[in-house]
């Protein structure tokens, strides 16, 4: 091999996987900043013009309901991390036991992650249905009575979390039983020696260990909790009004149901900054832990 | 002489070779396969794809035509159809167009004129006289025709006709309704006819929603009767819209007004919201999540005694009530107020289709006579006033028909309703011929929605319906007007 082939050979190596990221990430991202300063509707007859920042100012000065998706989204966030990581641990806790049945235990505890977000949120409108849902029915023979789970505005961003909880409590369980499952025994030996307790075990030994990975599994869910559409849609079509309208759905609405792509360009770039700001924050904190 | 053979051989089988590859070269070059005819036509999946694939494979065997039915899901056809019309990529010959959206599809250049073709047409293949009047208004803009309707989806009311026609309940209700106290008295106000209180009548266009609400109060107080609600109401996130507009327009509201002045939150407009949530009241617990499917599954079960303003498209479902609980009857008719939704799906040709005389030829064929006669005895809703008004489908002549076609009568008699009671300015409603009408149309899903929750008042959510549709129009900015500014290019008359 010559001493130039040598020299452009990496070049030519890596330039499948540049033009890859160029088309697919690079070019579109460049796009979005373009007609982020256009006033772009592709159902109007009338060619857009650049506005400047004009999509921005209209964000951030007069988009109430943009504001409020905001507030929704940070819900839904939270809503589902506060219930899904402890569930998720616990979960892991339980498989990490040599038990019975496990491997099947295993398998039916990943089946919801196999399945589609769009279709199986289908079946869980009907679920939830107040006429003639099994769920209205389970909690109305528990409890005496039930919320009307999707119809109700108080209620409906609850079913949302319980979909959510439901599907991806697993994927979190996963990922802390493989941290708990590469523990070391050592210390646990030694604690039992000096006589700790179970509850000292996991509050001195495990959860130190296992912190980084509850850290990875909280960012993991955090970036796809702000994302979710298909869900939403599926379920509750972002109702009842706009209840669970998130961030997520309301650029759906506004880009491909009114297709106010300029608009639409705006609102998802400076959500994608935030994701990235949030998300890298939140990566190196839990790489500290 | 073997090696000579052998030599002779090989020249044999090499001039056989080259006559062969000369002979496959002259036949790529030379043959000219015959060029296939197929057009491409996105619908509805369901039920109305499977008909489509059905009826499309006459239209073939006739004209030599292949029709290619792409089924696309309800819920994301619009947004599937609008990608491929803006993207110019002509991937669908034929488009299914929801009358609220034609407007907007017009005026951004996406469907061919049709007028052209219909010219050309021979009357007795096309009979466009023939179409129901009101989908000709509401399929026009700028004065050329952009679709041609093929189902409709126009409302009335369906009811158990079991027990209204229950001697006993008749009894009852008379009982409820000339107790003192019972009845509210705000409800004696006749808009459009006069109220009667204490009969129990069959919903129509002649009773008004004074009475239609006492009747549903009844049925939702009165526990003695077999039902134990009062309506059923479509006040899901998806259709919760057009039964509030069927009240506005049977209480004399609009959206606009005949100077394009934004009025839905005028007093119809808040009133006939008022009402809706007051039916929502008598309505099962789960309307606020239902569409119609659900209404007529509440009907199955027994539940409900009537619809509210529903699509008298789903008769043949509907019917099937009678299947599922002894003893009932079940009959539609004409809107509650005389006003329901009015619309349908028509076709139009995408203007970016290589293949729009072939795509004619298809639309031509499904929304003319022979292929609206075919769609009814599949049992599809018509678009045609000789199909509605065949005595082969009517009922009282063909009572084998009857689960298929028994709401013909009702869908006509709601489309002469419209043509005869209507003002010119209003056929059709101003709404209909605005360019932006179907993002305005999907903004009140989200008001209605949001008052039928009760997270804002009737009044307090038409006024922010009204600011969103002066937003969506672009009047005024940060602060939208009521009122069209200058400048704004008034939709072409027709």
């Amino acid at each position: 091999m010559g001493i130039k082939t040598e020299r452009y050979m990496p070049f030519l190596l890596v330039l499948p996987a540049l033009v890859v990221v160029f088309g697919l990430t690079l070019y579109p991202l460049f796009h979005a900043l373009y007609y982020s300063t256009r006033n772009t509707d592709i159902t109007s007859p009338i060619p857009d013009v650049f506005i400047g920042i004009d999509n921005y100012r209209k964000m951030l000065n007069y988009d109430r309901t943009l504001s409020d998706a905001c507030v929704r989204s940070l819900t839904f966030t939270a809503g589902c991390l506060a219930i899904q990581i402890p569930l998720g641990l616990g979960v892991a806790f339980l498989m990490n036991r040599p038990l019975r049945g496990q491997k099947i235990f295993r398998a039916i505890l990943v089946l919801p992650l196999a399945v589609a977000p769009i279709a199986i949120g289908q079946i869980w409108r009907m679920m939830y249905h107040y006429d003639f849902g099994i769920i209205k029915y389970i909690t109305s023979s528990v409890l005496g009575t039930s919320p009307n789970w999707t119809a109700d505005p108080n209620w409906a961003m609850v079913a949302l979390i319980i979909y959510d909880t439901w599907q991806w409590t697993p994927f979190v369980a996963l990922i802390l039983l493989a941290g708990l499952q590469g523990l070391p025994p050592e210390p646990y030996e030694s604690a039992t020696i000096y006589g700790a307790s179970a509850l000292q075990k996991f509050r001195y030994i495990t959860l130190p260990k296992i912190r980084p990975l509850i850290g990875l599994a909280a960012v993991f869910r955090m970036i796809d909790t702000l994302k979710t559409w298909d869900p939403i849609w599926a379920i509750t079509w972002g109702g009842p009004g706009q209840a669970t309208e998130t961030l997520s759905y309301y650029l759906y609405r506004i880009g491909f149901r009114y297709f106010w792509i300029g608009y639409a360009s705006a609102v998802s770039l400076v959500f994608l900054y935030v994701v990235i700001v949030v998300s890298t924050v939140a990566l190196k904190k839990g790489a500290k832990l | 002489m073997e090696m000579a053979l052998s030599k002779k051989m090989m020249l044999v089988v090499v001039a056989v070779i080259i006559v062969i590859i000369i002979a496959a070269v002259a036949a790529v070059f030379l043959y000219k396969p015959p060029v296939e005819r197929k057009v491409t036509w996105a619908t509805i999946a369901g039920f109305y794809t499977d008909w489509a694939t059905k009826i499309s494979e006459n239209f073939t065997k006739k004209t030599g035509i292949k029709v290619d039915v792409i089924g696309i899901d309800y819920s994301v056809m619009y947004e599937k159809q609008m990608i491929e019309l803006a993207g110019k990529t002509g991937a669908y010959d034929i488009v299914t167009i929801e009358t609220m959206c034609l407007a907007e599809w017009a005026n951004a250049g996406w469907l061919s004129d049709l007028d052209s073709y219909i010219a050309k047409t021979p009357e007795a293949d096309i009979n466009f006289t023939d179409i129901l009047p009101h989908y000709r208004w509401l399929l026009r803009w700028g004065g050329k025709t952009y679709g041609l309707p093929y189902y409709t989806y126009d409302q009335g009311v369906i009811y158990r006709a079991d027990l209204f026609e229950n001697t006993t309940i008749k009894q009852w209700y008379h009982d409820w309704a000339t107790t003192a106290g019972l009845r509210d008295s705000t409800l004696e106000d006749p808009v459009n006819w006069p109220i009667v209180l204490t009969e129990l009548r069959k919903p129509n266009h002649q009773m008004n929603w004074s009475e239609f609400e006492n009747i549903a109060r009844f049925f939702y107080e009165e526990k003695r009767d077999p039902v134990s609600y009062g309506v059923g109401l479509m006040a899901g996130p998806v259709e919760s819209n057009d039964e509030w507009m069927a009240i506005m327009w049977g209480l004399g509201g609009d959206h606009f007004d005949s100077n394009y002045n934004i009025i839905c939150n005028a007093s119809q407009g808040v009133h006939a919201m008022e009402i809706y949530v007051r039916l929502l009241k008598y309505a099962p617990p789960g309307a606020l999540a239902s569409s119609y499917d659900e209404v007529v599954a509440q009907m199955k079960a027994g539940k409900i005694p009537m619809t509210g303003p529903f699509y008298l498209d789903q008769w043949p479902n509907a019917v099937k009530t009678e299947d599922t609980i002894p003893g009932a009857k079940m009959e539609c008719a004409t809107p509650v107020g005389g006003r329901g939704y009015i619309g349908c799906f028509a076709l139009g040709i995408d203007a970016a289709s290589k293949r729009k005389d072939d795509a004619y030829e298809f639309l031509k064929w499904l929304t003319g006579p022979e292929g609206q006669y075919s769609f009814a005895k599949g049992g599809g809703s018509t678009c045609r006033k000789s199909v509605l008004l065949n005595p082969e489908f009517d009922p009282a002549l063909n009572p084998a028909t009857r689960r298929y076609t028994a709401h013909y009568k009702a869908i006509w008699d709601a489309s002469q309703l419209w043509e005869q009671t209507a003002p010119a300015w209003q056929k059709p409603p101003r709404v209909f011929k605005i360019p932006v009408a179907g993002k305005m149309y999907l903004e009140s899903k989200i008001r209605i929605g949001s008052i039928a929750a009760g997270l804002i008042t009737p009044k307090g959510g038409m006024d922010e319906l009204a600011l969103a549709y002066a937003t969506i129009l672009g009047w005024g900015y940060p602060v939208p007007s009521m009122h069209p500014p200058a400048g704004w290019t008034r939709p072409p008359e027709d």
